[in-house]
């Protein structure tokens, strides 16, 4: 019996741990796409998965890079011309044209039941030209500066294919027909998804012959399966594995710096004090929200020791930024140093803001959002009740949290952004004044508003000059960090681990592609 | 018999609208679903539109009653997230799950019930000890701990076993199963194995000191004094007696495994309902969760059931005993 149990083992060691064909690629998502219909829920990781098989007009990597789009520029004040790759075909042998985009294009803002659409993408284009089969025209109501970007966001479906077919057919494969470097083969829902290489792809075809991407969400077992050889490459390895994983002589670790800024919002709308979020030494409300004071806010930034912050509590996976972009972004901001820890200074500016014995605060943030928030948080509060403002950390699963920020029930709260574009849709998303109705700081969430912002934002909105744009953007960066209402952290870096096999090129739009990784050697 | 069956099937439908109360109350208590699927950039226009499309602008009163009057015809709704009507989402998964527990269950029954016996046949014995002792550190073990390290020992370090996924499926009755197929078995040897560690813990203390009692009793004596075999004497007479309390516990149990896949889901990525309730939660998805709940009441229901049916058969005196 004994003996059976072994030979049974080593022959099913040999059928399992054999090296995978070095042209098949195993890789992990976290977090299970809601749906592959291209244009139904904009998600960071739908849009990761959707890449694979469809193009976008433009891709963002880099820089704007052309994608089925060859060149894009503005021919008068509120017309782009935008040419299209010749020679392109969906992986049904059909030709890419004009049409396939102008049918996506009025997809879009259609798709039924979607939760969460990607109008945005195409909310300035009023109208659109076709020149001929290869060239169109996008009129814009206003200068538009930001179409490239936005036409980077979404991807082309095929219009004879798409006619007609719901989400439902994407789900089921029979309507999964792009130009993408691979083909869509099959899907077992928030399981597995399987793909094959577009031997006859535009940009070249793969290295991979086959893709397979699992969904496990767990990070141990992430972990586990990279270092069994199950996976080739995983995403969002959790901190307490990099060392692992780096010394394993079968594994590697490749990290680089996202989008995403993390940052402090405070309450600067409400005189009076949310709740009892900020509160006496006997545990009795405040009689003004202190945060008016623009002093105790900048006290705040100073008692937070950024570089230890980044060492001990992310482990080293973040990068200084004294932006709300990252560095490197457009609009990013050179000239705005980045806060200088003094604790004993911020003491000061407490005592002379009128609370020489300090103050009590409650912070709000979400766990299972942002990488290492809870040891974030908990730095914060260390920080600031060493100058005196004591603090106490109340924090939530993410469903919770999202939807009370929202309706502004919290005061003083950790929250990120990612920057899809530029540093122009980030402050219009967190900084400008809230006007939700015309989609004017959807995510500002402690209502910080300051007019100079709010219409410098607006003109950069419009403004096609690069030079002048960029200018605006510094500018307005700028106010908006010397008003201390939302107080800059870091800029978080994500980590990705491979098979030895395997080497991965990270990108800050934090989505993980088969494209991006190669074999090695 | 009937009289029985109905009862518990009303009792059931209480339950249930009990159940669909809290948790619409629940879940419209923690948020707005919109709030956590809408794009950071997202216009109040495209989040109101949304809204009205998964019918979230209604009062909170007629969403109930609308839902409640769809469910009535057996129409259980769409995902707020996927669209995807629920009783496909549910089904895709739910064979994982029944694989899954059933596995545990089995492994729970053929080595808790020879182990207890064992164990409680000649207690004082070093083999039986060491079964006890075993028992006793299966209990205490978390069985997140234990997961974990059957991946560290049989996936990273020998290479055996794969540590996530369900692997190959066949499909029958137009669901999948992993059962049919072999890789399907290696995938589910470990997740099953975590998930049995408490219950295999428990049916062993319970059948052993249920041995060591009953070996006690005159007429096992009697038996033993009459010269019928030990075999006998320990399986017919001893064991039908131990097995009452067994069946009872096991009951349950099926209960509790079912709740415990939940974490076993997790950590073998192993794509069952358990997983898909999470993950329904934390998306605020409530057409999924209800209905994952009704199912749950329903199983309890049958299984109790089931029970007490059993109880019949093994004990003449509770017949006639069961409301």
């Amino acid at each position: 019996m004994r003996r059976f149990l072994i030979t049974a083992g080593v022959a099913a060691a040999a059928a399992l741990s054999g090296p995978a064909s070095a042209a098949d690629l195993k890789m992990a998502f976290a977090q299970a796409p809601t749906s592959i219909d291209p244009h139904f829920h904009n998600s960071g990781t739908n849009s990761a998965l959707i890449r694979h098989v469809f193009d976008p007009l433009i891709i963002n990597q880099n820089g704007l890079q052309p994608g089925l789009a060859t060149s894009w520029k503005a021919i008068s004040d509120t017309v782009w011309e935008i040419k299209l790759r010749e020679g392109v075909t969906f992986h049904d042998g059909s030709p890419f044209d004009a049409a396939d985009v102008v049918f996506t294009i009025e997809r879009l803002p259609n798709v039924p039941d979607s939760p969460s659409s990607y109008a945005s993408s195409v909310q300035p284009i009023k109208e659109i030209e076709v020149v001929d089969s290869h060239t169109l025209r996008f009129v814009t109501d206003k200068p538009s500066p930001v179409l490239p970007n936005k036409l980077a966001e979404f991807t082309i479906v095929s219009d004879e294919v798409g006619k007609g077919a719901a989400t439902a057919d994407y789900t089921t494969g029979k309507a999964m027909v792009g130009t993408g470097p691979y083909r869509f083969v099959s899907s077992r829902a928030s399981e597995s998804y399987k793909l094959a290489r577009n031997e006859s792809y535009w940009g070249g075809a793969e290295p991979w012959e086959t893709v397979e991407i699992r969904i496990v969400e767990s990070g141990p077992a992430r972990t586990a399966a990279l270092l069994s050889g199950e996976l080739d490459l995983i995403e969002r390895v959790p901190s307490n594995d990099v060392p692992r994983l780096n010394d394993n002589a079968s594994t590697s670790v490749h990290s680089g710096p996202t989008n995403r800024v993390v940052f402090v919002s405070l309450d600067v709308q409400r005189d009076a004090v949310q709740e009892n979020y900020a509160r006496d030494g006997d545990g009795n409300p405040l009689a003004k929200n202190p945060m008016m004071d623009k002093r105790v806010r900048q006290a705040l930034s100073m008692a937070i020791p950024r570089e230890a912050l980044i060492e001990r509590a992310l482990g080293g996976d973040g990068v200084l930024s004294s932006n709300l972009v990252p560095p490197g972004f457009f609009g990013y901001n050179t000239d705005i140093p980045v806060e200088t820890y003094d604790p004993e200074g911020a003491k000061k500016l407490i005592a002379e803001a009128g609370y020489p014995d300090g103050f009590e605060i409650t912070f709000h943030a979400s766990t299972d959002r942002i990488a290492y928030a809870p040891q974030v948080a908990q730095v914060l509060a260390q920080s600031w009740t060493r100058i005196g403002v004591k603090t106490s950390l109340e924090t939530m699963p993410h469903s919770v949290y999202i939807p009370k920020t929202n309706a502004f029930e919290y005061a003083y709260m950790l929250h990120s952004w990612g920057t899809a574009s530029d540093a122009g849709y980030t402050l219009n998303g967190i900084a400008v004044t809230r006007d939700k109705p015309n989609g004017k700081g959807p995510s500002n969430r402690g209502r910080y508003s300051n007019p100079d912002v709010d219409r410098m934002i607006a003109e950069a909105q419009t403004t096609l000059d690069t030079d002048k744009r960029e200018k605006l953007l510094h500018d307005a960066m700028s106010i908006t960090i010397g008003d201390y209402g939302i107080i800059p952290l870091y800029a978080q870096k994500a980590s990705w681990g491979t098979s030895n096999g395997t080497v991965y090129t990270p990108a800050v739009d934090l989505m993980t592609l088969a494209m991006r990784a190669k074999p090695a050697n | 018999m009937l009289e029985v069956v109905f009862r518990r099937l009303v009792q059931a439908v209480g339950v249930v609208l009990v159940l669909t109360v809290v948790s619409f109350v629940g879940v419209f208590k923690i948020g707005d679903p919109i709030a956590l699927l809408a794009h950071e950039n997202a216009t109040e226009l495209e989040i109101e539109e949304a809204r009205q499309r998964l019918g979230l602008d209604d009062p909170i009163h007629v969403q109930y009653l609308n839902y409640l009057g769809r469910m009535a015809v057996g129409d259980f709704g769409n995902s707020f997230v996927s669209r995807r009507p629920v009783v496909d989402v549910i089904a895709e998964r739910l064979p994982a799950t029944i694989e899954l527990t059933l596995a545990a269950f089995l492994i729970s029954v053929l080595l808790g019930i020879p182990l207890g016996i064992a164990a409680g046949l000649k207690p004082e014995s070093a083999a039986a000890q060491s079964i006890m002792a075993g028992s006793i550190i299966g209990f205490s073990l978390p069985t997140f701990w234990f997961g974990m390290m059957l991946i560290m020992v049989f996936s990273v370090s020998l290479g055996w076993l794969p540590s996530i996924g369900r692997g190959d499926t066949v499909e029958l009755l137009g669901m999948h199963w992993a059962i049919l197929s072999a890789d399907g078995w290696k995938h589910l040897l470990m997740p099953a194995l975590m998930l049995s560690l408490t219950t295999v813990s428990l049916i062993i203390r319970l059948v052993a000191s249920g041995m060591r009692e009953i070996l006690l009793m005159e007429y096992v004596k009697f038996a033993r004094l009459k010269g019928l075999h030990e075999f006998r004497v320990v399986m017919l007479h001893a064991f039908k007696n131990v097995l009452i309390p067994v069946v009872t516990v096991l009951g349950l149990e099926i209960g509790s495994l079912l709740a415990g896949s939940i974490v076993t889901e997790t950590v073998f990525a192993y794509p069952g309902v358990g997983k898909l309730l999470i993950d329904s939660i934390n998306r605020l998805d409530r057409p999924v969760i209800i209905t994952y709940l009704t199912l749950i009441v329903l199983f309890f229901v049958v299984i109790n059931l089931i029970v007490d049916l059993i109880y019949t058969l093994l004990d003449p005196r509770a017949r006639g005993t069961i409301r």
